[in-house]
């Protein structure tokens, strides 16, 4: 995980996890819905930094996160900083100390519901790869930054 | 679902509908959009209309996410049936699923940028974005007992 006592910016090369708790975010096909990125009542949408975290500390975080909101981990799905920069919204480092110290926001989202939507829309469409299950030993191919 | 739009000047009344008679003269844009129903579309259109009934029944009350999500209200569930009711049958159903805010969402998917989500309130407003390719029309109309001519323009661009 990163140091807590120096949590560096973003970059934009970083790739960010949304963590799944819900099916109704996730396609068959492997592809997310726009509801995956859709904030509500937060003018902000949380997100997880790879940097320095192994897959396992990232799953981990998952899973803390769903036993907070009751809910079960479903999966994750990644997205590039710098996909995440679509006309006002940005990435910014957001620690939640001393525990999650790769925590980050995707901020700048606009107040009307059909703006969200296109937003949270070509977020989705942003998405590189399939949305991983919550499998981690079958994840392990995958390199953490 | 094939559609085709064409402008042109109503010089005549060649093509016989005297529901035109009025627009004789004028510019007008010509939609032609073949309406064969869909094998199976009025079983599958029931289908989902059972399914509004069940989400907007599990999502009746405050936090039924267990994040503090408002309820959906009947206003939006009879506002979601009414709509789906009014789908032309020859139009593809849409992925419906609960909102945190209390709207229903209508999703018509083809590819990742290939896509129209419309999120209906229970004041009627109905909030849509749509993705194709690299256009990313959005906008909002109001509900008004037919089904929205600009959602299925967008519906036939994403599924035509």
């Amino acid at each position: 995980m990163i140091d807590l006592t120096h949590v560096p910016p973003v970059e934009g090369d970083e790739l960010l996890t949304r963590f799944i708790l819900n099916v109704s975010e996730v396609r068959a096909d492997g592809t997310v819905r726009p509801q995956l990125f859709l904030p509500y009542k937060r003018a902000e949408l949380s997100v997880n930094r790879h940097r320095d975290a192994t897959l396992e500390e990232t799953w981990s975080i998952g899973q803390q996160v769903a036993a907070q909101r009751g809910k079960t981990l479903i999966g994750r799905t990644d997205i590039r900083a710098h996909s995440c920069c679509i006309q006002t919204s940005n990435v910014v480092a957001s620690p939640i100390l001393p525990d999650n110290p790769n925590h980050a926001d995707i901020v700048g989202y606009p107040a009307r519901k059909d703006e969200q939507l296109s937003l949270a829309a070509k977020l989705a469409a942003a998405i590189e790869a399939p949305w991983h299950a919550i499998v981690p030993e079958s994840d392990t191919s995958e390199g953490s930054r | 679902m094939s559609t085709i739009t064409f402008r042109r000047n109503l010089e005549s009344e060649t093509l016989h509908l005297p529901e035109l008679r009025s627009l004789v003269g004028h510019s007008v844009e010509i939609v032609v959009r073949d309406s064969q129903p869909m094998p199976g579309f009025e079983a599958d259109r029931t289908a989902l209309l059972q399914t509004v009934d069940e989400i907007c029944q599990r999502c009746s009350q405050p936090g039924w996410d267990n994040e503090g999500a408002e309820p959906i209200l009947t206003q939006t569930h009879v506002i979601a049936r009414r709509l789906l009711e009014l789908l032309p049958n020859d139009t593809p159903l849409p992925v419906i699923s609960p909102e945190p805010d209390g709207q229903i969402n209508f999703e018509w998917y083809r590819a990742s940028r290939r896509l129209l989500t419309t999120s209906i309130s229970g004041t009627g407003t109905l909030y849509w974005a749509a993705l194709i390719d690299s256009e990313d029309p959005r906008g909002s109309c109001q509900f008004a007992d037919q089904f929205p001519p600009t959602l299925l323009y967008w519906i036939g661009m994403v599924c035509g």
